[in-house]
């Protein structure tokens, strides 16, 4: 064992959590054998892994014309990662001492790095200084952790130097600082990174890609706007005497002087009121607050504040911008006295403040910058897409460039002596308004991953053409011979289910779901199955889809397509002439669709009289069975709630919508709902029974009571009772609840009460107790999705577990891993969410690219009555709007009056109740560049000097307006 | 903290995968045994003693107890974990519940190699306490048992080595230390005889898929391989120095 020396003991002391002093004693192994990685060095053995060039750098930089290697410290991986990760940064020596650093430090920091270290194209290379004989430097007695790792960092670039001083030429070393501060201490070359990259001859200026360093916060000259934030060990001591609670701060959409915190172990979530009690928390991080004692307690404000754009806080300095500071504390003032409230007792929920922050979750931001208001200052405020961030305060060059842009820009900090966090630009994106610039932003601010498919995961697909071999299909059940057809809306290429129906000799029917076979192709833990995981599910934005597999998958070999032989899992029951079912069984098996109809063509099918082919027979006797099914599954409680959905007629050419409607559903749109509904089930009890440890299921926990309230008071205010005791007496009670003259009335409140439910998730069957299974909107125990394996990654695994079930794949260890498995599951309803949330915003986005130059009056209702604000439906386009009551300048003030009692607005003789008609004029405000948005006004009933006169336009045309039912889970 | 740096692919300690601890070795350290040696494997340290053989003498409790009978080798073994040897000084619960199963093991190793019939009325008794413990105890209990027989001077045919070894993300660590413990990950450890390969005892912990067994057994193969060839090296310079005439 040449290449290592004896292990020498490494003792650290260290405190456990307990409070306990714990000795602990480490061997460590220092070796001669671990490569440099440059490609100038002879000495090293060869190795594939040199990425470091022979001549670096050359003349790149002004101050340092030597060649040169970049060995950056800690500071500056964890607070410029975005600069390494830049494709002209180059030849990067990562000393591990450093990457230790950084893990310790910020651990997203360090999984960029790691990717960064992974991407084999990129000049990088980690050296493993901490081991090599060398380099390694012991800590001396009362040295602190810091200088010790500067130290080795010195250490670890002079012998690097010394090591490669035979090559020609010879390259030096440049460790790079993030603040001048440790130069002194530093006996080797050495710059700030603000010097070297001001100094790099690049194609763009990098200056603006860095984060600046940390103000330094004189205690006496600054004026500080927030207390400060109390220190770790503070927080620690105070958490385990229960003084402070820890949780995720969720900063509200509505209102940005508001925000909740969840906290573990308590009921109700916290509110957070006032800039004070925020305390520069943004949304998502994990914080430690304060709760008040029960006699401050209040309950949400229910106005709408958007953050002042004219608190202009752009600037620091306190002394030039005095007044206006003044000023805008003021109006904050007045906010906050606004959202003052008298609360009655039981709406009453607890309320706190931030005292500290344990852990930043920044990430980076879509928005657009603000046009400054003086023309020599350097400084923007940012404005996030997100409502929920509050704005940044942003330093640029390219200001005048940049303007009328979308930008992503980073928070580097939030000192207390600024009013807002101080960011820094990272990208450009487009322009504000462009189509694809927004497409990109709503992609990246709900982290859908889009980029191409790599190679190495296009490497994992079939030659084509693909060509079923006899041999498969011995392996398989032959269902070539059924008449199996499928049903899907029209224009679809990834079929993933079809159906089959036939009388069996007996008297019984068969009943076939054929869903695709996925894993067939996508075998686990190669380089397309961890893509997919990855991505978790296919996002289906208005004009886009980004698929969770490849192409070729996708609408071609696992497309169950009409009349070509595909693979598929099958699922058959034999049932009653009643719908009991008898048996099931599952199978592998080849089917040939006959037919790939659309949910209109398969209607058209089961009503014209005149057709009696197999298919169609089948279809009838599909439909039969399905309304069979469906009236069952409403006896067990089932909710069939409401929800908007709309569709865009797209311009072919521009892309640009045209037209607008919302989504159509046919009496075959359930029929194929309630089989799959039921191929789930009957899944989810197989891979149950198989796997009680491991199955991935779904499940829908029920609501707590108390969060229908909302929804019962309001029906009240209509003379309506229901009752919401389990999902049965809502579902009855939802079902009578109908006044007669108003359409909307009831799809009304089946919005209302979906709103009032938890969402479902996808779990691991050993991390949950049984009788927690059950999904509450679909009234079964246990549940899980099958039916989708092309777009959505749960069904991949599902079926993974159903072929081991019945012998016809092998587990592999991740399979049968619970850890692995939770991580999946977090995983892809984290991506399922997003996904969601990205549709919804494409929507919102074409919704408002439609409604550019036009201006409509439509029908609508109001959805809630809020302090200063009425959130209104406009049932046409499945849309909802905001109507701002009290404007911020008070001359439109028309002086509503909010009754929290009756939860109604009340101005002159006109009062708004919840699910009151009115009429909208629907427009886009385009008066400020950066912020379009789409403005609702009230034209009828008609209140003087608040309602606007009616437009000429007439309306668009589009299909009248429908809701689709849905049981939310299909 | 993950087992295997990302970065450098090394362990924790400056190991690769497949490398093990160094291995120091101190023969007759308890001058009233027949024979012992103070066995370091890292930081693991086994103090393993053997007296014996000795009389088996009668069997003179009359509760019929055939033990001696059944067991013709007459072997009794122990494996003992020191209060002190752990970072928290574990007292109150007694020993490691799993020090009989470890002894049976411990046994079972030596019978194969011992020659029974020379031990006829006779008994040997190997005892290997854990003075400090850090990871692999009982693979190297194992080979630190078959070391102190040899200073005892009692015949055995071949020498038994141990190993752990355990797996993360297709990476097999062999002879993992107890930071690498820690993580529930599967670990399994082999008692063998390194020359033949011939598996003795196999000891999984923690549950895991049937498909990572044949990998980790193969570097746990390969690892006692490597314990083995040091541990012979060392057993030739002990021999060599405490009987110089003794040429081999």
């Amino acid at each position: 064992m040449a290449c290592r020396d004896p292990a020498r003991q490494l003792i650290s002391i260290r405190r456990t959590n307990d409070g306990n002093v714990q000795r602990v004693v480490r061997e460590r192994y220092l070796r001669n054998d671990i490569a440099c990685g440059s490609a100038a060095c002879r000495v090293c053995p060869p190795s594939a892994n040199v990425r470091l060039q022979a001549k670096p750098n050359e003349g790149l930089c002004g101050k340092f014309p030597a060649n040169h290697y970049i060995a950056p410290n800690a500071e500056v991986v964890v607070n410029q990662i975005a600069l390494l990760e830049h494709p002209e940064i180059k030849n990067i020596l990562i000393f591990s001492t450093v990457a230790d650093e950084v893990e310790q430090l910020s651990l997203p920091a360090f999984e960029r790095l790691k990717t960064l270290c992974a991407n084999t194209t990129k000049n990088i290379s980690c050296f493993a200084n901490e081991f090599h004989r060398d380099t390694f430097v012991e800590r001396n007695p009362k040295e602190s952790k810091e200088s010790r790792n500067l130290r080795s960092l010195v250490v670890a670039s002079k012998w690097y130097v010394e090591h490669l001083k035979h090559a020609q030429p010879s390259p030096a070393v440049l460790i790079l600082t993030n603040t001048d501060k440790d130069l002194a201490l530093i006996d080797a070359p050495a710059m700030t990174v603000f010097d070297y990259v001001g100094a790099l001859k690049t194609s763009e200026p990098l200056l603006d890609v860095l984060a600046k360093p940390s103000t330094l916060e004189d205690l006496k000259t600054s004026t500080f706007h927030y207390p400060p934030h109390l220190k770790p060990s503070v927080i620690q001591a105070g958490l385990k005497s229960a003084k402070y609670f820890q949780g995720k701060f969720h900063a509200s959409r509505e209102n940005y002087l508001e925000a909740t915190v969840s906290v573990e172990g308590l009921d109700k979530s916290v509110l957070i009121q006032g800039h004070v009690s925020l305390n520069r928390a943004v949304n998502e991080d994990i914080v430690a607050i304060e709760i008040f004692p029960e006699d401050k307690w209040s309950a949400p404000s229910n106005l709408v504040l958007e953050e002042e754009p004219d608190v202009d806080a752009a600037s620091g300095e306190a002394s030039e911008e005095n007044e206006e500071n003044e000023k805008s504390r003021q109006l904050k003032d007045d906010m906050e006295k606004k959202m003052q409230q008298k609360v009655a007792k039981k709406d009453k929920q607890p309320t706190g403040k931030v005292v500290g922050i344990i852990k930043r979750n920044w990430r980076t931001y879509c928005g657009v910058l603000r046009p400054k208001t003086s023309k020599t200052s350097t400084r923007y405020v940012f404005v996030p897409a997100d409502r929920k961030i509050p704005l940044v305060r942003v330093e640029t060059q390219q200001g005048d460039l940049l303007q009328g842009k979308r930008i992503v820009v980073a928070i580097d900090e939030w000192p207390r002596s600024s009013k807002l966090p101080i960011g820094h630009y990272v990208k450009r994106l487009g322009e504000v308004g462009d189509k694809n610039a927004e497409n990109e932003v709503l992609l990246l601010e709900h982290d859908v991953q889009h980029d191409k498919f790599s190679d190495a995961v296009l490497a994992c697909l079939p030659t084509m053409p693909w060509i079923l071999t006899d041999e498969e299909v011995k392996k398989r059940t032959d269902f070539r011979h059924l008449a199996i057809c499928s049903v899907d809306p029209p224009g679809c290429t990834d079929i993933d289910d079809a159906l089959h129906y036939r009388v069996l000799p007996n008297g019984n029917i068969e009943v076939g779901v054929h869903i695709a076979d996925v894993t067939h192709f996508v075998r686990p833990g190669n380089a397309m199955d961890q893509e997919a995981a990855s991505r978790g599910t296919t996002v289906y934005l208005v004009d886009q889809r980004i698929d969770m597999l490849p192409g070729l998958l996708s609408g071609n070999l696992c497309s169950l397509r009409g009349g070509e032989e595909r693979l598929a899992m099958s699922s058959v029951w034999e049932m009653t002439q009643t719908a009991e079912i008898l048996n099931v069984t599952f199978s592998k098996s080849v089917i040939r669709s006959r037919a790939a109809l659309t949910y209109g063509e398969a209607q058209m099918r089961i009503d014209d009289a005149s057709l009696t082919d197999e298919v169609t027979v089948g279809l009838r006797g599909l439909n039969r069975l399905a309304k069979i099914l469906r009236a069952r599954r409403k006896l067990n409680g089932a909710l069939f709630l409401a929800s908007p959905e709309v569709r865009f007629n797209i311009d072919s050419e521009t892309h640009d919508p045209i037209d607008v409607q919302t989504k159509e559903l046919k009496e075959t749109n359930f029929m194929v709902e309630e089989f799959m509904l039921l191929a789930n089930i009957s899944v989810a009890e197989k891979i149950h029974k198989e796997f009680p440890e491991y199955a991935l299921l779904r499940r829908h926990p029920a609501p707590p009571l108390s969060s229908y309230d909302p929804v019962l008071k309001a029906a009240q205010s209509k003379h309506l009772d229901l009752t919401a005791k389990d999902g049965k007496s809502l579902s009855d009670s939802l079902e009578k609840a109908y006044i007669p003259g108003q359409p909307y009335f009831n799809t009304m409140l089946r919005i209302l009460t979906t709103r009032c439910m938890m969402q479902a998730v996808y779990f691991c069957s050993g991390t949950v107790e049984y009788h927690d299974y059950q999904h509450y909107g679909l009234a079964t125990p246990i549940y899980t999705h099958f039916t989708s394996p092309i777009r959505r990654y749960a069904d991949v695994m599902v079926h993974r577990f159903l072929a081991a079930a019945i012998s016809k794949d092998v587990t592999y260890p991740e399979l049968l891993d619970r850890k692995v498995m939770d991580k999946v599951c977090q995983n892809i309803n984290y991506r399922h969410r997003m996904a969601q949330y990205a549709g919804r915003a494409s929507v919102s986005l074409h919704t408002q690219l439609f409604f550019r130059n036009r201006k409509v009056d439509e029908e609508a209702y109001v959805l809630f009555v809020r302090k200063n604000a009425l959130q209104v439906l406009i049932p046409k386009y499945g849309l909802e709007g905001t109507i701002m009551l009290s404007a911020k300048n008070d001359k439109t003030d028309i002086g509503f009056k909010f009754d929290q009692e009756d939860q109604s607005q009340t101005a002159g003789s006109v009062t708004f109740r919840t699910f009151d008609r009115l009429v909208v004029q629907i427009s886009v405000d385009q008066s400020s560049l950066q912020h379009h948005r789409l403005v609702v006004n009230v034209v009828e009933p008609i209140i003087p000097g608040f309602s606007v006169t009616p437009s000429t336009e007439t309306a668009p045309v589009g299909a009248p307006p429908k809701m689709r039912k849905i049981a939310g889970d299909a | 903290m993950e087992l295997i740096s990302p970065l450098t692919g090394l362990r924790r300690d400056g190991r690769r995968e497949d490398e093990i601890r160094d291995i120091k070795c101190h023969f007759g350290v308890a001058k009233d045994a027949d024979g012992s040696v103070l066995f370091e494997q890292g930081n693991t340290k086994i103090l393993a003693t053997v007296f014996g053989p000795s009389d088996a003498g009668e069997n003179d409790d009359d509760d019929g107890d055939l033990d001696l009978l059944e067991d013709p080798s007459g072997l009794e073994c122990e494996f003992k974990l020191s209060a002190f040897s752990q970072q928290d000084r574990r007292t109150g619960q007694g020993d490691d519940p799993r020090a009989d199963e470890y002894s049976e093991y411990m046994e079972m190793c030596y019978k194969v190699v011992m020659f029974p019939h020379k031990n006829e009325n006779s008994v040997v008794k190997v005892t290997c306490q854990v003075l400090q413990a850090d990871g692999s105890h009982l693979a190297a209990a194992l080979t630190a048992g078959t070391l102190a027989l040899i200073d005892a001077g009692i015949q055995i045919k071949d020498l038994i080595v141990g190993c752990t070894t355990t797996i993360i993300d297709g990476k097999a660590l062999v002879d993992i230390s107890s930071h690498e413990e820690l993580q529930r990950l599967p670990q399994v450890t082999v008692g063998v005889i390194a020359r033949s390969g011939e598996i003795i005892v196999m000891d999984m912990k923690n549950r895991f898929h049937k498909d990572l067994l044949n990998p980790i057994l193969a570097a746990s193969l390969a690892g006692s391989g490597k314990i083995f060839e040091e541990v012979e090296a060392i057993v030739r310079e002990h021999v060599k120095n405490s009987a110089p005439n003794f040429t081999t």
